[in-house]
């Protein structure tokens, strides 16, 4: 028999601290300080939103193969629109009359698909999808609507079920030229749901009789149906995902007077586990996918047909993230200049009070601060980038500065001026010691910039400016010179823009979902965690940005504006300082971690 | 959060350790003036406040304290010359528990 190296290519690992990293994924190891096997799962899926489409719409059939590759069709609409995860483009409409467009059942993909059935009075005409245009092939045997909506199966080896009228418990195979008659469902019903294979499909919920919605779940095993766990949520008219091992059923009418609900159940091959709801209920949309990547698209929400697409990502091992207390600073203060990891940071000159600063400078090891030497330049308000060992603090206030000086785990020393001088807060600066950028800032009271500098390690150079002139935004510390984010600001009323910057541009994005100045902010230009600030109150709030859309994520334990901010990823980050509501200035930090998600092997 | 039941207690933030990542993972925990804290009112955080020396406080009692302190940062804050109150995030306002 082949050991665990002969299959794996590794050793179990016996180590006395978990494997916290890429390393982690898939492997098992013996952590010697508990004594357990340990490894890596999936955290839970989340769904986030992606493009509207461009019609409204329910009772549309839908195929898809993961959350951005899907085909929306007809409905009480009569056109066809594709998604790619980034646009949905209409497409060429079904030959069918409207009445027939209408409740149409699905199989295949978004690039090959089948609509068969549909409409009033039900009909047996079937049209295939080639990713160009719509012929009409073989019909089913049997007229019908309302039955597996998803998708079951291939243009080639594909399988519908159940329907309208009555409580239809037909099943038919196609073979990639007609439809063939097989075993009966044990539940014959209409608004159920389909996935999975010809040879191993399966379907769920829908009406027996309607109105009243049921939670019976089949599988198909290319010739005979089984009864297999219900789901925990009775309901018809949801949408379906994924294979006969790992699927996902997701919204729906949970009773016979129709309430819609957001409900997402996951079938693990035995039982069904209720996960992460869909943001929008809803009923009778379209989608499908995979158990990791699905799409729910259109559907009605209980008052109105709705455009909005819904993306389930189930692939991350990152647990959710959460703040902790961090080590306390020896001087509190507030829009200090930092720079560095949660575990190697460095907190510069700070505000201490209404009218006071100071130059200390502090350095953090993941466990405590301990003073260093004094910047040159006594400042608030200073932007941070960099690293421990070489970082750098620009700009400041009072007066309002132009001097940049550089750190090299040791010593500041002075170096090129901005062009512009101004004071920034919270961090509206990223990049390393010899390319960096200066973001924005105020260069007098009230005189908002867009300016942008990049620095060479020697001088500054005048870039490109943001769209929106704005102080008090941030930026992830772990951006480059060539890839960036600012967030929020007071421009200077209190947004909630977001800039990308590539080098080359600034491109307004997705605003987070809470407008603030003076907040907090680490990680890349595609993963990236903002918190705190002012909203004008101050805010414990945090988001989280993964390159496509913000999402709450859990808050700072203390709400305050002014953070030093330091880290280079969105998984890992410290924010030290600030000032809380009552006080000026705060010596209090939290830590931000979001580590793999570890589980211990009990069998 | 309207239908949970907090606790409330006074407790000095002693930096590392204080609040951990498991600790805010497992019950809501929110700072506020004077060192009062609230959390979400379970066992978890219950010994979470006897871990850290906290000194249970009626939600009245912890709302004086806060109160008694913004308005002294609020007195503090109009004794300021205009010059510094523009060097400010502003008068501190009002915080009402939950």
């Amino acid at each position: 028999m082949a050991d665990y190296k002969a299959i794996h290519g590794k050793n179990i690992l016996h180590v006395a601290s978990d494997l916290d990293n890429a390393e982690a994924e898939g492997q098992i190891w013996f952590n010697t300080t508990s004594s357990d096997y340990k490894t890596v799962v999936k955290a839970d899926g989340t769904w986030s939103s992606g493009t509207n489409m461009n019609t409204a719409r329910y009772y549309c059939a839908g195929t898809a193969t993961a959350k951005n590759s899907c085909l929306i069709a007809g409905g009480d609409v009569q056109n066809t629109e594709q998604y790619n995860g980034t646009t949905w483009t209409e497409v060429a409409d079904m030959a069918a009359p409207s009445a027939i467009e209408y409740a149409r059942i699905p199989v295949g993909t978004a690039t090959a698909a089948l609509m068969a059935g549909g409409g009033s009075p039900y009909s047996q005409t079937c049209e295939q999808w080639d990713n160009s245009s719509w012929t009409e092939v073989g019909d089913i045997n049997t007229g019908r609507a309302f039955g597996s909506n998803s998708p079951i199966g291939t243009t080639t080896a594909g399988l519908i079920a159940g329907g309208l009228p009555g409580t239809q418990d037909v099943t038919e195979e196609y073979n990639g030229t007609s439809w063939a008659e097989q075993n009966d469902l044990n539940t014959g019903r209409g608004y159920l749901s389909g996935f999975g294979t010809q040879t191993a499909g399966m379907v769920v919920g829908g009406t027996a009789p309607a109105p009243t919605p049921v939670a019976n779940l089949e599988s198909y095993d290319g010739t005979s149906w089984t009864e297999l766990a219900d789901i925990n949520n009775s309901r018809s008219r949801g949408t379906a995902a994924g294979t006969s091992a790992f699927g996902l059923f997701y919204t729906g009418n949970q009773n016979p007077t129709g309430t819609r609900v957001a409900h997402t159940e996951l079938w693990d091959g035995t039982a069904w586990t209720e996960t992460t709801d869909v943001s929008t209920g809803r009923n009778r949309g379209g989608g499908g996918g995979t158990g990791s990547s699905a799409i729910m698209a259109a559907g009605h929400d209980g008052s109105t047909d709705v455009t909005s697409t819904e993306e389930w990502d189930f692939t991350s091992t990152l647990a959710l993230g959460a703040w902790a207390t961090g080590g306390t600073l020896n001087t509190a203060g507030r829009f200090a200049g930092t720079f560095g990891t949660q575990t190697a940071s460095l907190i510069g000159a700070r505000r201490t009070g209404p009218s006071g600063s100071s130059n200390t400078s502090e350095e953090y090891d993941g466990s405590s601060w301990t003073e260093g030497n004094d910047q040159n330049t006594d400042r608030g308000y200073g932007a941070g980038f960099g690293t421990q060992t070489a970082g750098a603090i620009c700009g400041g206030t009072p007066p309002t500065k132009d001097e940049c000086e550089e750190y090299d785990g040791t010593n500041w020393t002075e170096s090129g001026d901005l062009n512009t001088a101004r004071h920034f807060a919270s961090n509206g600066a990223t990049g390393t010691q010899t390319a960096g950028l200066a973001i924005g800032g105020q260069s007098a009271p009230g005189d908002k910039v867009a300016i942008t500098e990049s620095y060479n390690g020697t001088s500054w150079t005048e870039t490109h400016d943001l769209n929106t002139a704005r102080s008090h935004n941030t930026s992830g510390g772990g951006g480059t010179s060539t890839a960036a984010l600012s967030i929020g600001g007071s421009s200077p009323s209190i947004v909630a823009i977001v800039e990308s910057y590539d080098g080359s541009s600034w491109t307004e994005i997705t605003d987070c979902n809470t407008a603030r100045i003076g907040h907090g902010g680490f990680g890349t230009q595609t993963s990236a965690l903002t918190y705190g600030g002012e909203t004008p109150s101050m805010t414990v709030n945090t988001e989280e940005w993964d390159g496509t859309a913000w999402t709450e994520v859990a808050n700072l334990a203390t709400a305050r504006q002014g953070l030093g901010s330091s880290g280079a990823t969105a998984q890992l980050g410290v924010a030290a300082g600030g000032n809380p509501a009552s006080a000026n200035a705060t010596d209090a930090a939290e830590e931000w971690t979001q580590g793999q998600n570890v589980k211990v092997i009990t069998d | 959060m309207a239908n949970d039941i907090f606790n409330y207690c006074v407790a000095t933030n002693t930096g590392k350790g204080f609040i951990t990542h498991t600790d805010s993972r497992k019950f809501w925990i929110r700072g506020y003036p004077a060192n009062v804290w609230v959390c979400a009112d379970m066992m978890e955080s219950r010994l979470w406040v006897a871990r850290n020396n906290g000194v249970s406080k009626t939600k009245d009692q912890a709302q004086a304290l806060v109160t008694t302190e913004i308005e002294a940062a609020q007195a503090a804050w109009d004794d300021l010359s205009d010059e510094e109150k523009a060097a400010t995030s502003g008068r501190p306002t009002t915080i009402t528990l939950p």
